[in-house]
């Protein structure tokens, strides 16, 4: 039996009111989602990895009646959990000026660290989205810098002229970034219309 | 230790759950500790390190069928269903107690106690 089918045995034991397959589910499932979240986000540590896995399992327990394996099985519930608070994580962490000079380790913590975290569920919808969309938004380094502040609903003039590298205190610097804006936002609600 | 050691994967797990808020037997455990200090839950419950890791991942009995899910959990862990029944009871009255009479609280009361005094002196 493979590890998705042992863990929707495991959920179904969880609501039929057993009181030990939460530890069955810490024992058999901590270890493969600790693998899981380090083959997604190498520059995590290990007691990060640790501590994102051990989280997801507990809330799984805490509110096991949230997971609908007749959706999704449980091993997807835990990662989609140990995902979207890895992202939240790193976008806790990541130094913004970092992130702006694009030093990310990989695409995924890149545009993860830069998907607006709203809810679980529509962070990890953006991340990918992003992965798979996210050229079409951002055609240089310029705009994907814009779409950064964007993302993180910055909303100060001097911040966006810095992005697009001119000088904040020009004249006519509001009108020009305004402009930068809203080929942004026009790109993003095409691509939204399409998607 | 290292983390590839299992038993050091479920303590540190157990260590967490005590803390957080799921339904676990980690909290009762941890209450337990605090109370009898030079004790072990291994010692009082005949086990391994290890059983007791597993044990404080179990979830908490019930109320209203308590010593059926305490039987559950002493089969599964293949432990004395007696010794784990007056573990699991004691460290819930120590639990409720302490939710109680918090230890942060009762102190500041003496430190208030011994200001006055100083005081007056």
């Amino acid at each position: 039996m493979d590890l998705k089918d042992r863990l929707n045995q495991i959920h179904d034991r969880m609501l039929a009111g057993s009181r030990t397959p939460s530890r069955d589910l810490f024992t058999g499932a901590l270890k493969p989602l600790i693998g899981f979240l380090a083959g997604q986000f190498p520059s995590l540590s290990d007691d990060d990895l640790y501590d994102l896995a051990s989280n997801a399992i507990m809330i799984y327990v805490t509110h096991p009646e949230a997971c609908d394996t007749g959706k999704s099985s449980l091993w997807s519930f835990i990662c989609r959990i140990a995902k979207a608070d890895a992202i939240d994580l790193l976008r806790k962490t990541a130094n913004r000026q970092e992130l702006l000079s694009g030093k990310a380790d990989s695409d995924v913590e890149f545009w993860a660290a830069r998907a607006k975290d709203v809810f679980r569920d529509e962070a990890i919808d953006a991340r990918h989205i992003m992965q798979l969309h996210g050229y079409r938004l951002a055609k240089n380094e310029a705009e994907a810098r814009v779409l950064v502040l964007i993302l993180n609903d910055e909303n100060k003039t001097a911040a966006y002229a810095t992005a697009l590298g001119l000088d904040p205190a020009a004249p006519d610097i509001e009108h020009t970034v305004k402009q930068a804006k809203d080929r942004m936002l026009l790109r993003m609600r095409r691509l939204r219309d399409e998607l | 230790m290292s983390s590839e050691n299992p038993t050091y994967f479920l303590a540190r797990a157990a260590r967490r759950a005590a803390r957080g808020s799921a339904p676990l037997v980690a909290s009762l455990i941890e209450a337990w500790r605090k109370a009898f200090p030079n004790q072990s839950p291994e010692g009082s419950l005949a086990c391994s390190a290890q059983t007791v890791g597993e044990l404080a991942l179990c979830r908490r009995p019930r109320d209203e069928q308590w010593v059926e899910d305490a039987t559950e959990i002493a089969g599964a862990l293949t432990l004395d269903v007696d010794h784990l029944i007056a573990f699991l009871r004691t460290a819930e009255v120590v639990q409720q107690f302490g939710d109680a009479h918090p230890a942060e609280a009762s102190q500041e009361g003496r430190l208030l106690a011994a200001r006055d005094r100083d005081e007056e002196e």
